[in-house]
């Protein structure tokens, strides 16, 4: 069910969304247009999903009458005949040589290898913590929750509520195959585009530059937010680029919508639109475009509509629109960002420094060194970028996206960090580089081999980096062992070096977690004292605090003078069990750290009343390892 | 008549009346003639010129077309009178000194050339790079190169401009005949020399954009021209010489690429970068697209760089591939890969 549904949701979404937008553009319905049309009605489900959350009615119900709904609109809205085998007519391909054909093999493969990954029970620690574990305590309580807690408790979160529409129909693993398929048509989206303004040979070309992304396979069956906001975020451009270079006000509507979609879809979203209309004003005062002010204004008007409500729930929450980021400058009530950062430098996070001969160099280390930014693109985009720019300089939508692409790169520098945020742009970029190989493709003798051999050994390198990242998951899916024995020896693709495909250990406390769900009820609320956060998050049943010293004052340790202020704190928040992690020492601070970072020493009175108080009053109901349960008397 | 001032003129009736102001304050005791070839100007220069009072020391024509800067001097020439020809542009106008400092070059100087000193008035960085390009160069005294030779503001005896034939009329565009000029002077034993003495200050100032234009149209017009005319001496200018050099040519093929040499316009343009390197590599740019475009055997510049950028660029595709799978195997496989270098020695 969980693969059948989204299946049939998608088709749903493709018609109804392809009818939108063929009444909007007033174009007939192509194959481009219905993977637009689907990312179209796929976000906009998010609003209204989280409009649901809101009404406090996030149940199967309503998500029953959603689809039936989807059903009607689609009955009534749809008109003739929707090309959906048309991508992959397989006639087109038998003049193209062998190795096009390998190509397209070994895309497949990766896909496929993926397409079995995304059916196995949801296991990136990312997404357990960020992206399922507050949907699920949203569908628990049927509304729209905020955890002042939580790392991402109250950002932007469109995609999650597509999965909680997944889930409500079927389970979570629907959701996560409902972001597989968004990252599928992300690599469609490719062709087609390729396909549509080119040709056969640069689509196939540029479906193998994006494939061979190597940190692709990592996100690819995940249930990430990152595949759905890079498909907004490429069709955001597309229509962007045409409204430019067709003076098509119309286009320009659909990039603004796409683009304000983006923007409510991630916090560096909100790169997609700005971009965009960059280009076009820039373009209106230069005269290059006939499309009037009025109209611009009337997509930005359109853009922030569809961006605002997460930002205005944000800001209501916690007094900060973009929480938790810049939260010195909004004055945050949950957050703090100079916690935040000594936090993080104590932790060792790696960060690039931000200099002219950083930025120069940043492209061969984001392809060469995978420390720096966490994954390596793979070295086709670096490769093949002087042909592109060479030969690919005349074609106005292959400039837009290079420009494009270079603008958002230089935001990605100054801000980001992590390779896979470099996502939004890549299937562009691989359009934009695919034009320079097909330069050099058609260049025939050796020259055709050194291309498709290094494409194809790209290819190879990511198949086997994806069958790495998913060998584990297939007991599972094809039912060789059960979900129990699935999570309790998994083991998740190290997320600071996504492109390995390795794995790493995760958190071994699956049985002391169904221990402590087996004693607490679903009303109860636990405190969690640990860093290991993310796999409880996920796996505890009943409502969850996280009580941590050093990183945020969502629980103010620095306010706590004595027991009774504890008591009185945990009272309002309703806590009844605390689960401790008091093995990791980074948990409390120590004296190197707080000679070091001062800003630590505040929270030490609280923290050591809070384990005192431990010990003396609360009773441990559950130990495993360093894991253990009290309930609080 | 001792001396004969021959200016050419061409849309420049403002800077011809301070010319006309400067020469008129000329301090020599050499008897002089002025003549003034208005080269068929369309800005009132002729009206001008008729308004002028005549004499015999002021002669003054109107083509009836355009000629041409080369003809234009000739013209000049055969109503010259004087022993020796001076020849300037109608944009400078002259140091009091000036007529006296090339009287005195060839009286000390029989059978040679003087090519005299150009400033420009408040000039902006363009002006101060041009300042010091060519003869400038040269150490006082020494013999100039013919490719040094610049018709600007030159004097020369009329016998041997006569034993010439004057300038070649075959360059009609812009630039070209003063190379080919020079180059005939050195072949007939005739010295050139750097006058410093002889100063003019040019008035007009040129813009990039418009110097980029005017060297492009020397590379696509006047250096080909010279090159069938002169094809030895043609390899004493430095950009034909890179040109005809095969190797050098597909590198400069790439360095001044449309792509590659529009982008640094434009970039240059918005950071407003002003530099006598980039000068050079805008300027020679210039001269070396046009030459290219020229289609010297070598067609269209499109075609003419495909091979070159096909070329570089599958090597740098290579070279990155090459240098990331090296890595990506002694890396991560370094076990593997250690066993099959034990293996293969």
């Amino acid at each position: 069910m969980y693969v059948l549904i989204p299946l049939l949701v998608s088709f749903l979404f493709a018609v109804i969304g392809a009818e939108l937008l063929r009444h909007i553009l007033g174009e007939k319905t192509d194959g481009s247009i219905l993977i637009s049309g689907w990312a179209l009605t796929a976000a906009i489900t998010g609003y209204i999903f989280m409009i649901l959350g809101l009404l406090h009615q996030l149940n199967s119900t309503a998500s029953t009458i959603y689809l039936i709904l989807l059903f009607i609109l689609s009955l009534i809205l749809s008109k003739g005949h929707y090309p959906f085998g048309r991508f992959f007519v397989f006639g087109g391909y038998s003049s193209t040589g062998k190795d096009i054909r390998i190509f397209f093999i070994l895309i497949v493969m990766v896909l496929s290898i993926s397409f079995l990954g995304a059916l196995a029970p949801p296991s990136h620690l990312d997404v357990l913590n960020y992206h399922f574990a507050l949907l699920r305590q949203c569908l628990q309580s049927h509304s729209l929750i905020f955890n002042p807690t939580f790392f991402y408790g109250a950002t932007p979160f469109n995609a999650e509520m597509l999965s909680g529409f997944m889930a409500l129909l079927s389970d979570l693993r629907g959701g996560q195959f409902i972001q597989f398929i968004a990252g599928l048509l992300l690599v469609v989206s490719v062709f087609a585009v390729g396909k549509k303004h080119f040709n056969l040979l640069t689509a196939i070309i540029a479906s193998s530059i994006f494939v061979s992304t190597l940190f692709l396979p990592a996100i690819l069956s995940e249930a990430k937010n990152d595949q759905l906001l890079a498909l907004l975020s490429f069709w955001a451009f597309y229509y962007f680029a045409r409204a430019q270079i067709e003076s098509d006000g119309r286009a320009l509507i659909v990039g603004a919508v796409f683009g304000g979609l983006a923007g409510g879809m991630k916090l560096y979203g909100l790169g997609i639109p700005s971009i965009g209309f960059l280009f076009i004003i820039f373009s209106a005062i230069g005269g290059k475009t006939k499309i009037d002010y009025r109209r611009i204004a009337l997509a930005g008007a359109i853009s922030l509509i569809l961006i605002l409500p997460w930002y205005i729930r944000s800001l209501i929450l916690t007094g900060n629109p973009i929480h938790p980021f810049l939260s010195n400058l909004f004055g945050d009530r949950y957050w703090d960002s100079v916690l935040n950062f000594k936090f993080n430098l104590m932790r060792e996070w790696r960060y690039v420094r931000v200099n002219p001969l950083q930025f120069l160099i940043s492209p061969f280390r984001v392809t060469f060194d995978a420390d720096a930014y966490f994954a390596r693109i793979g070295p086709i985009y670096l490769s093949l970028l002087p042909a592109a720019i060479l030969f690919g300089g005349k074609n106005k939508l292959l400039k837009f996206f290079g420009w494009a692409s270079l603008i958002y790169f230089i935001l990605w520098f100054f801000i980001l960090h992590d390779a896979r945020y470099l996502l939004p742009i890549l299937p562009g970029l691989s359009l934009f580089c695919a034009y320079g190989a097909v330069r050099l493709y058609n260049s025939g003798g050796y020259y055709r081999l050194l291309i498709s051999g290094i494409i194809i050994i790209n290819l190879l390198m990511v198949l086997f980096i994806d069958f790495r990242s998913q060998y584990q998951k297939f007991p599972v899916v094809l039912h060789l062992e059960s979900t129990d024995e699935f999570y309790r020896d998994l083991r998740e693709v190290n997320k600071e070096n996504l492109e390995s495909g390795e794995y790493v250990k995760a958190i071994p406390e699956y049985d002391f977690l169904q221990k402590v769900n087996r004693i607490t009820r679903e009303t109860d609320t636990v405190g969690l004292f640990s860093y290991n956060e993310p796999f409880i998050y996920y796996f505890i049943d009943c409502k969850l605090y996280l009580l941590l010293p050093l990183w945020q004052n969502a629980f103010d340790f620095k306010s706590i003078d004595n027991k009774d202020d504890l008591r009185t704190k945990l009272n309002s928040l309703g806590i009844t069990y605390i689960i401790t992690d008091t093995d990791d020492d980074k948990t409390v601070p120590q004296n190197a750290l707080l000679k070091q970072y001062d800003e630590f020493g505040s929270t030490l009175k609280g923290t050591n009343i809070f384990l005192n108080f431990l010990n003396s009053d609360c009773e441990e109901i559950v130990s495993e390892g360093r894991y253990r349960c009290f309930r609080c008397k | 008549m001792e001396i004969s001032l021959i200016v050419i003129t061409y849309n420049q009736i403002e800077y011809l009346r301070r010319q006309i102001e400067s020469i008129k304050a000329q301090r020599t005791s050499a008897d002089f003639e002025v003549i003034i070839v208005n080269d068929c100007s369309s800005d009132g220069t002729a009206d001008f010129l008729n308004s002028l009072q005549k004499n015999e020391n002021w002669k003054f024509i109107n083509n009836e077309k355009n000629f041409g800067r080369a003809m234009v001097r000739n013209i000049g020439a055969d109503l010259a009178s004087g022993e020796i020809l001076i020849f300037v542009d109608g944009d400078l106008y002259l140091s009091p000194n000036f007529l006296e400092a090339h009287r005195m070059f060839h009286s000390n100087n029989p059978d040679s050339v003087a090519v005299g000193k150009v400033v420009y008035e408040n000039g902006d960085s363009l002006c101060r790079y041009l300042e010091t390009r060519g003869a400038v160069k040269m150490e006082p005294g020494d013999n100039l190169p013919f490719r040094y030779f610049v018709s600007w503001n030159f004097s020369i005896l009329r016998s041997a401009f006569s034993s010439l034939e004057g300038f070649d009329t075959d360059f009609s565009g812009y630039g070209g005949e003063d190379l080919e000029f020079g180059y005939r002077l050195t072949k007939a034993s005739q010295k050139i020399y750097y006058l410093e003495e002889a100063t003019a200050t040019h008035i007009q100032h040129p813009s990039l954009e418009e110097m980029i234009e005017k060297r492009y149209r020397f590379g696509i017009e006047a250096l080909p021209l010279f090159m069938m005319k002169h094809p030895p001496a043609a390899y004493d200018v430095p950009i034909y010489r890179l040109y005809e050099n095969k190797k050098y040519r597909s590198i400069l093929r790439i360095v001044f690429s449309s792509p590659m040499y529009n982008f640094i316009t434009r970039l240059l343009k918005i950071l407003k970068i002003r530099s006598n390197f980039i000068y050079d590599y805008l300027l020679h740019g210039a001269v070396f697209r046009g030459l290219n475009d020229s289609g010297k055997g070598v067609g269209s510049e499109l075609n003419s760089n495909r091979n070159s950028i096909i070329t570089l660029s599958l090597i740098w595709f290579l070279l990155i591939n090459l240098i990331y799978f090296y890595q990506f195997a002694s890396d991560r496989y370094h076990t593997l890969f250690t066993v099959i270098r034990s293996i293969f020695g």
